[in-house]
């Protein structure tokens, strides 16, 4: 590749990662705020009476009308079920991204790009040697089955095969591979929070977002599922006591989308029967 | 504030925020931190405002010096983890010789170090020229051909061939 191209791949790239990323609406005014804090600061560090407005700054949020009005409250008391009805808004809302799922295990890992509009999912495998996989979902009578395809880049080869769900269902696609991995599909996760207990377990930091730890029992299984503490929508979740799944809801570019609903195997690769059993 | 008031600099925040906060985003990838690190970048503008002429030069080296800080915080401390954790750091995944594709890219732009990573974030998505590089990074032109040249190198090594959709 040449600077031009390698430019344009970089160009190409970040537009990508980047769209859809705003600056808070009200970012001028907290720059102000948290600027004549530190002004109040320095003045009293430097012996000039400023305490009041640094009182104030803690206090008070200053408006641009330069009327002085007390903050929003903190919300002090989070009950699991607002949180909960809050995790299911942003759960309903998935459509609009494209969900990452990260899982890290000793020697390997497993990202999955998922596209709660269409169920398809695209899933790259590192182990020994990286596999890539996409998993279509589609409905013949009874059953939902899925199309998938994988490329294995050790041995540089690919295949196609269909598997079929293990009961039959009158579900429809959009479906992902939930039957497959539960609690990956945004409405497997609505189904779980409405039907087990939930309660709040602890707050804490998760992948550097304020988040809230909804735990759900059921009589199978218990789920540590993280949710940001502002925009409710998932960050990260521990099923039992396995490793934890790392969640990302990425913008809708378009090339994401072509990434995660069109399987792509590189030229060079060769086709090979599907193996007798998954 | 005397020679442009709180309504210029408002404006401003408004017309750039949505580019400076990608910015801070392309160099560390992670929305909470770009979000922070734009949020300290526009405080120390509102604290230069009025004393700087061109101001958008400045609120970008503001970006890319408060990306890095929050960056080194958070590297620190989650080497500190792993280290406790008995664990070696991971490094950002080696590229596979056969995908090119765009995570990957951007796994590759931002293994680079960090001067380099905001040249060629400023030159190639920005698009900006050597020496107005040179002027958002405080560095001699030289330093950032330098710099560009050592990144495309490495970016060339990490590269590989395109993908073709499965029939």
């Amino acid at each position: 590749m040449n600077e031009s191209q390698i430019a344009e791949a970089v160009r190409s790239a970040v537009d990508d990662a980047t769209a859809g990323l705003t600056a808070r609406p009200d970012a001028a005014q907290r720059a102000r705020r948290q600027g004549r804090r530190r002004r109040a600061v320095r003045g009293l560090l430097t012996g000039v009476p400023a305490i009041a407005l640094a009182g104030a700054g803690a206090a008070f949020a200053v408006h641009g009308s330069g009327a002085v009005t007390a903050a929003a409250p903190h919300r002090a008391v989070l009950t699991a079920a607002y949180v909960t009805r809050q995790a299911e808004t942003a759960l309903g809302q998935a459509g609009h991204y494209i969900v990452r799922t990260t899982k890290q295990m000793p020697g390997a890992s497993n990202i999955t790009w998922s596209d709660p509009a269409t169920g398809n999912e695209w899933q790259m495998v590192k182990g020994s040697d990286t596999i890539y996989q996409w998993f279509q979902p589609y409905r013949d009578g009874s059953y939902l089955h899925w199309k998938i395809t994988v490329a294995d880049m050790g041995n540089r080869t690919w295949y196609s095969d269909t598997v079929r769900a293990f009961e039959p269902t009158k579900q429809q696609p959009p479906s992902n591979a939930a039957a497959l991995s539960p609690f990956t599909s945004p409405e497997q996760i609505k189904q779980a929070l409405s039907s087990g207990k939930v309660t709040i377990a602890r707050k804490s930091t998760v992948n550097g977002q304020a988040a809230v730890d909804l735990q759900l029992t059921t009589k199978s299984t218990q789920l540590d599922y993280w949710v940001n503490a502002q925009t409710y929508q998932p960050v990260e979740m521990v099923v039992g006591s396995g490793h934890a799944v790392d969640i990302t809801w990425l913008p809708k570019t378009k090339s994401l989308v072509t990434k995660v609903n069109t399987p792509r195997i590189p030229a060079s690769f060769q086709h090979v029967s599907a193996p007798a059993q998954h | 504030m005397q020679q442009r008031g709180w309504s210029a600099f408002e404006e401003f925040a408004h017309a750039h925020g949505d580019s400076l906060i990608r910015l801070s985003y392309a160099l560390c990838g992670d929305r909470g931190r770009a979000e922070d690190a734009v949020q300290e970048a526009l405080t120390r503008l509102y604290l230069r405002w009025g004393r700087i002429d061109d101001p958008l030069p400045y609120a970008r080296r503001c970006v890319i010096n408060a990306t890095n800080d929050e960056w080194r915080r958070v590297s620190r401390l989650w080497r500190r983890e792993s280290d406790a954790a008995g664990q070696q750091a991971e490094l950002p995944a080696a590229l596979d010789d056969l995908v090119a594709d765009r995570d990957r890219l951007l796994q590759a732009v931002r293994s680079l170090p960090y001067g380099q990573r905001a040249v060629i974030v400023l030159r190639y998505w920005h698009q900006l020229s050597e020496p107005e590089t040179a002027q958002v990074l405080g560095n001699s032109v030289g330093t950032v051909k330098s710099q560009a040249s050592r990144a495309i190198a490495r970016l060339r090594q990490l590269l590989q061939e395109e993908l073709s959709p499965a029939l």
